[in-house]
């Protein structure tokens, strides 16, 4: 992971461009978005419920990592879809999935010391990919560009919403 | 009808999630596939010498054999080719061999930057939760979670 700060302003900056150009993206969606963008990182559960906690407790294997790959997401954004107004969840799938895939397009670039990432793609493949190892998630910079972005959309945005 | 299904396939959802929970967590590593043996194989010293292994820790103390690392997750190791000062966190790959892991590459952060990354990160949840609290609302007429946006009233 790249910090979360980093992945909720780019979802938010990704989401507040679209919502210049498409009515539907209302404020509430590009919070979709955000939220989209925290999905990934809900693996970090296993930092208040370690995964052998719960292995202990079901008996069975269990691994929170499994919400950070695109199958545990899709399912998470999936039931967070289900929770809208029917007319309104064509939209907000979209924004979330906007936001998770933005995280994972960050995530992948994050430097490894195996030069393998973790297996983002399961279960569609359990293989670690090849990645370009550009950046470490502790990296300052990322946050730095992020709120640079993020300050000057919701400038610029504002700015539209006030008449001349 | 349409809240029945709702329902339907809301518990469908939770049973798919549960069941990837379980699916990963069944996961074993292979090297072929980028997917290392780590903390947990190591502390157990499931590993064979020779294998390849990816570990996290806390570098304790140098010593004649090498860096000495306390693992998360409790186990301590012996690592040699590692240039990192005793508090500083580590996450590196390496080959093990039976008395000490050697590595080949290594991340090396100051515990600073692991609190940075943590603290922004929470930031960055708190953000994300006063939007959620200030754009959306729960009805609990419908038990639905719906757009407070002036105009998207909640007739869906």
């Amino acid at each position: 992971m790249a910090d979360l700060l980093t992945h909720v302003l780019t979802a938010y900056v990704l989401a507040t461009l679209l919502s210049l150009r498409d009515d539907r993206i209302t404020p509430a969606m590009v919070t979709a978005a955000m939220v989209g963008g925290v999905v990934p990182d809900l693996n970090r559960i296993g930092l208040l419920v370690p995964s052998s906690t719960v292995e202990a407790a079901l008996g069975v294997p269990f691994a929170w990592d499994a919400l950070l790959t695109v199958g545990g997401v899709a399912v998470v954004i999936a039931l967070g879809t289900l929770l809208v107004p029917r007319r309104l969840r064509p939209t907000t799938a979209g924004m979330l999935s906007l936001g998770a895939l933005s995280h994972f397009t960050l995530d992948y670039l994050l430097l490894f010391p195996s030069g393998y990432t973790h297996p983002y793609l399961w279960p569609v493949t359990a293989a670690g990919l090849p990645g370009p190892n550009l950046y470490l998630s502790s990296a300052r910079w990322p946050a730095v560009v992020a709120v640079a972005a993020a300050a000057a959309i919701y400038t610029a945005a504002a700015r539209r919403r006030t008449p001349d | 009808m349409r809240v029945a299904r709702r329902g339907v396939a809301i518990v469908a959802c939770s049973v798919l999630l549960l069941a990837l929970l379980v699916g990963y967590g069944t996961l074993t590593p292979d090297p072929a596939a980028g997917r290392f043996p780590s903390n947990g194989a190591v502390g157990a010293e499931t590993v064979e010498s020779g294998d390849r292994v990816v570990v996290a820790g806390t570098v304790r103390r140098d010593t004649p054999e090498g860096t000495v690392v306390a693992l998360d997750g409790g186990s301590r190791v012996v690592v040699r080719g590692l240039d990192a000062a005793p508090g500083a966190d580590v996450w590196l790959y390496g080959t093990d061999h039976d008395e000490a892991i050697r590595a080949e590459r290594a991340i090396v952060r100051a515990q600073w930057e692991i609190t940075y990354l943590y603290a922004v990160s929470v930031l960055g949840g708190l953000l994300t939760l006063g939007r959620v609290a200030r754009t959306w609302r729960v009805d609990t007429d419908r038990w639905q979670v719906v757009p407070r946006d002036r105009g998207e009233g909640d007739g869906g």
